[in-house]
């Protein structure tokens, strides 16, 4: 066995810190709601953070150290809950972002899990299909102990899906020595996966979008969409609003872009990615990228890329009429204020990506039960969890006079803080 | 459907000039009854309350939110429904109190 120096595998992207943006959310829910002081900096902080440096054999027999990461950031309400991404820049404050991200999502939608999230540094499109196993089936080895049904669950997330979290549940199992489906959620249907987990995220995004829009006199049917981000969710959400009518004029991914004022089809891009490894390219389109998307004259621009997209630099050229956040944090603090002036409706994060948790917990509660749901049933559901939470937001909003990301997180926070402070101080 | 359907108005009483505290009231409707909702600010939080038929109800915390919230749960009022009902308080009277 040789150790070999890692390849180069990082990728830095210019991206606004994740854990700065999530800090000043906080900063702001937690201002206006007056909270203790000595919440504040309860919530403020992860409760426990996990970092482990782990080997893998390579299939050329070298040796990789890859470093991971898992944080849960507040257990007030119930189990840790949160995706685990597979990502060059996953670092540890990218993952304590994303973490008290989740807390917050949890919370706004009203189930029943703390905020969790986790990472490795890895480029997964690098690593041939062995490979990845491996480095999932140790990463999630490194993680016993911390990860259960009833302590913490991991999901899908960026260079993450349904076969990873199969190989996380079959390694728990094995260390078990009984099956453990409840472990993670997102896994396939056949081994206790939700029926429209999926499509989950893509449809919250969708739903949302679609309220945000009627509530500027848009329908969905006949908009003008571009869509940053062709992965699972960036896709699903291409798909459901082309079903309800929504015309796709671009749609940008990690390879390039394609735009097509006349309509593009999912469909076709999808089978072209799958050829291709990107959209870019595909018959009947023209070339696009990032930068003109995100000023192109729509009625909704969906954001389901990456963090920190939309910042005080590029702000001003953004000429949407609604943007959802399908991703985590793709506009920062400081560029929300001048998407506000300019009479932008932001859909924010925590609440528009949120469908994916609400299948999870769907999933995680169908394991328990050891009972599954038909699909009409999960997204009847979906959309009533959903559909409320945006209700509660609009009215937060409307009462206060204030954003609609201030509302979403001032009703998150305000229900992890009540939860924290009826379960009391130990010792 | 929201048990509070009508905020009616805010009133405040008027402390003596070097008084720690001052007393609002925001008048609501919960499930139709009218209702009103005390709230009192100290230097470090707030006391909110309301009458019940088993008496009053009495909700204590650093944020004007979470004391109604506490002041309100024994009605059956949701978190969302009594942090809005909060709203009607001007907005200066309720910031800083706990920093």
């Amino acid at each position: 066995m040789t150790l070999t120096p890692e390849r180069p595998r990082r990728v830095t992207a210019p991206r606004q810190d994740a854990l700065a943006s999530a800090l000043a959310q906080f900063d702001r829910a937690a201002d206006q709601l007056d909270l203790d002081p000595g919440l504040r900096a309860m919530l403020r902080v992860p409760k426990r953070e996990w970092t482990v440096n782990f080997p893998v054999t390579m299939d050329d027999g070298r040796t990789e150290v890859f470093t991971g990461h898992r944080v849960q950031h507040n257990l007030a309400r119930g189990p840790a809950k949160g995706g685990l991404r597979f990502h060059p820049s996953a670092d540890l404050d990218e993952v304590r972002a994303l973490a008290m991200w989740m807390t917050w999502k949890c919370a706004l939608v009203d189930v029943p899990f703390g905020g969790a999230k986790g990472g490795v540094a890895v480029d997964p499109r690098a690593l041939s299909p062995d490979e990845l196993q491996r480095v999932t089936r140790r990463f999630a080895t490194e993680l016993q102990g911390l990860i259960g049904p009833e302590t913490d669950i991991p999901a899908p997330d960026m260079g993450t899906n349904a076969q990873t979290m199969a190989w996380i549940m079959d390694t728990v199992s094995m260390h078990a020595g009984y099956t453990v489906p409840g472990v993670v959620t997102g896994k396939p249907v056949a081994i206790g996966g939700s029926e429209a987990r999926s499509d989950a995220t893509g449809l919250g995004v969708t739903i949302t979008a679609e309220r945000a829009l009627a509530e500027r006199g848009i329908a969905m049917d006949g908009a003008r969409v571009a869509v940053q981000g062709f992965g699972n969710v960036g896709e699903a959400a291409a798909r459901l609003i082309h079903e309800r009518g929504g015309r796709l004029v671009a749609i940008t991914d990690i390879g390039g872009g394609v735009a097509n004022p006349a309509g593009l089809d999912p469909a076709a891009l999808k089978r072209h990615l799958a050829e291709a490894g990107t959209i870019a390219g595909a018959p009947r389109t023209e070339p696009i990228d990032n930068a003109t998307l995100l000023a192109l004259d729509v009625d909704l621009l969906v954001l389901a890329a990456m963090e920190g997209q939309v910042t005080p630099d590029n702000a001003d050229a953004v000429r949407a009429t609604v943007v959802a956040e399908g991703a985590n944090g793709p506009v920062t603090p400081d560029a929300d204020p001048i998407l506000a002036e300019r009479g932008i409706t932001t859909v924010p994060d925590i609440l528009c990506n949120a469908g994916g948790v609400i299948v999870s917990y769907f999933e995680w509660v169908q394991n328990l039960q050891s009972f599954s749901w038909p699909a009409d049933q999960v997204v009847d559901r979906l959309g009533q969890v959903l559909g409320r939470a945006y209700d509660e937001v609009a009215r937060m909003r409307d009462a206060e006079g204030i954003d609609a990301r201030l509302a979403a997180h001032v009703i998150a926070v305000g229900r992890v803080a009540e939860a924290q402070q009826i379960r009391g101080r130990y010792p | 459907m929201s048990p509070i359907d009508e905020r009616l108005q805010a009133t405040a009483a008027e402390p003596p000039t070097d008084a720690r505290w001052t007393a609002h009231a925001v008048a609501i409707r919960v499930d139709g009854e009218r209702r009103v909702l005390r709230l009192v600010r100290f230097p470090r939080g707030w006391l909110a309350s309301t009458d019940t038929v088993d008496g009053p109800t009495l909700g204590h915390d650093a944020s004007p939110y979470l004391a109604a919230r506490r002041a309100l749960d024994p009605l059956g009022v949701g978190l969302v429904t009594a942090m809005a009902a909060v709203a009607g308080l001007d907005r200066s009277i309720r910031r800083g109190s706990a920093r």
